[in-house]
């Protein structure tokens, strides 16, 4: 069991990766997931937490459908402290599990 | 088109409509749902969800409620204020996990509610019961507005429509016309050759009167041995027409059950090509008076009168 804020290096492959229903599609979800990892890092250098919030908020709910299930219950943990942000708590409280979304989107493979 | 579907059409392949912003979330629907017997459409926002549902009524809807712009509360409270859409289940598929969200979409209507991320066999079985309600609920409907025997609308059906066609001739203007037709010595083909006899010749005009009136008109069984046709955007001269070339279909055709005796309808006509100035009520006095005419001198034909105009005779 890996630590938080310990990333792991290797790369996190989808559970349907051999679903002959899914693999296609799962290739394209990666490809989504990278370019969120691309946009959080945005959002987060300039303080975007209803950004942050909104693109969580949809990692959170394909995440699990596309076999990624540690990248969508991150994606959540994300949302709920970006709404805090939003709620008036300091950005600080937010930058930690970004970073840990952006290391699991970046290291998402079909 | 207005009248009855038959109850085994509701069998038919349901549509199911998506609608969430996220396009990952269209292109997983699809894949895990393609095995269901329904045809699944999928859009990413909430004006042109509401656009498509008001042209193409889809079966059942599924709602994402985080949505930017129109979010899916407010889909679903327009949804629930149209007529038109206002029966269509919705299930609504949502990352918002507080009981809050949950309250709200059922007091809003939803019919059900699954917290992202759903797992699909759940989401499958939940829509499956979803669309066996619905069919079931529809068909109630059906049933309370079909007669039984002849599978056109009954009378309470009849009242509904009635009224909302008297309401766009005073409104509008547009021309109107309805007849009431009755068959002529019912009681005695009944005592004569027996009730399944008398059921047969209800049934056929039944079937007569839906194949030759037009998509708009509107076709029912009045009670009885009567039934009434309400036939909107037509003068009662046209109305006499028609109604005279359903008598003589009936009269010519032949019965299996007394091919010696053939059966008769009489026919009566109210019409107006403005508005009428009378109640709704008296429209269908003025036409039972023309039957009562049609009755009085003979039988097997049709009278017909204009209504709010002196109420003159045109035929008979």
């Amino acid at each position: 069991m890996r630590e938080t804020n310990q990333p792991h290096p290797g790369p996190i492959r989808s559970e349907f990766a051999t679903d002959p229903d899914l693999a296609d599609l799962v290739v394209e979800f990666v490809a989504s997931l990278h370019e969120h990892a691309t946009a959080l890092r945005e959002a987060l250098g300039s303080g975007d937490a209803a950004s942050i919030a909104r693109r969580s908020h949809q990692i959170k709910g394909s995440g699990s459908g596309y076999g990624f299930h540690q990248i969508g219950v991150s994606a959540g943990v994300v949302e709920r402290n970006a709404r805090a942000v939003l709620g008036g708590q300091g950005l600080e409280s937010l930058r930690a599990s970004v970073d840990e979304l952006i290391d699991l989107c970046a290291r998402a493979r079909a | 088109m207005d009248r009855p579907a038959d109850i085994s059409q509701i069998e038919s392949v349901h549509r199911v409509l998506a609608i969430d912003d996220d396009q990952n979330v269209h292109r997983l629907l699809k894949a895990r749902l393609k095995q269901e017997s329904f045809e699944l459409f999928c859009v990413t926002d909430g004006a042109s969800a509401l656009r498509m549902a008001q042209e193409t009524p889809p079966s059942l809807i599924l709602l994402d409620l985080d949505m930017p712009e129109m979010d899916g509360y407010e889909v679903l409270r327009r949804l629930k204020e149209s007529k038109q859409t206002h029966d269509i289940p919705v299930i609504v598929l949502s990352g918002l996990p507080s009981p809050a969200d949950k309250v709200t979409a059922f007091d809003l209507g939803a019919v059900d509610y699954m917290t992202k991320p759903f797992d699909m066999m759940e989401l499958r079985v939940r829509v499956r019961s979803a669309l066996r309600m619905a069919d079931l609920v529809q068909m109630l409907a059906q049933r309370a507005h079909i007669d039984g025997l002849t599978g056109l609308y009954n009378r309470a059906a009849f009242d509904e429509r009635w009224q909302a066609a008297t309401a766009e001739n005073r409104r509008h203007g547009r021309p109107l016309s309805v007849a009431l037709f009755d068959l002529d010595h019912f009681k005695s083909i009944n005592d004569t050759y027996g009730h399944p006899a008398g059921d047969e010749a209800l049934r056929t005009f039944g079937k007569l009167l839906r194949r030759e009136s037009r998509e708009s008109d509107i076709a029912c069984r009045y009670g009885g041995e009567e039934f009434a046709l309400i036939m909107p955007e037509t003068a009662p001269e046209d109305a006499v027409t028609f109604c005279d070339r359903v008598r003589i279909k009936l009269s010519e055709l032949q019965w299996p059950m007394h091919p010696e005796r053939s059966v008769t309808v009489s026919v009566g006509v109210a019409g107006a090509t403005s508005p009428a100035t009378v109640e709704r009520d008296a429209w269908l006095t003025s036409a039972d008076g023309a039957l009562y005419t049609s009755k009085r001198g003979g039988r097997n034909r049709v009278t017909a009168v204009r209504v709010g105009e002196a109420q003159a005779k045109l035929a008979g």
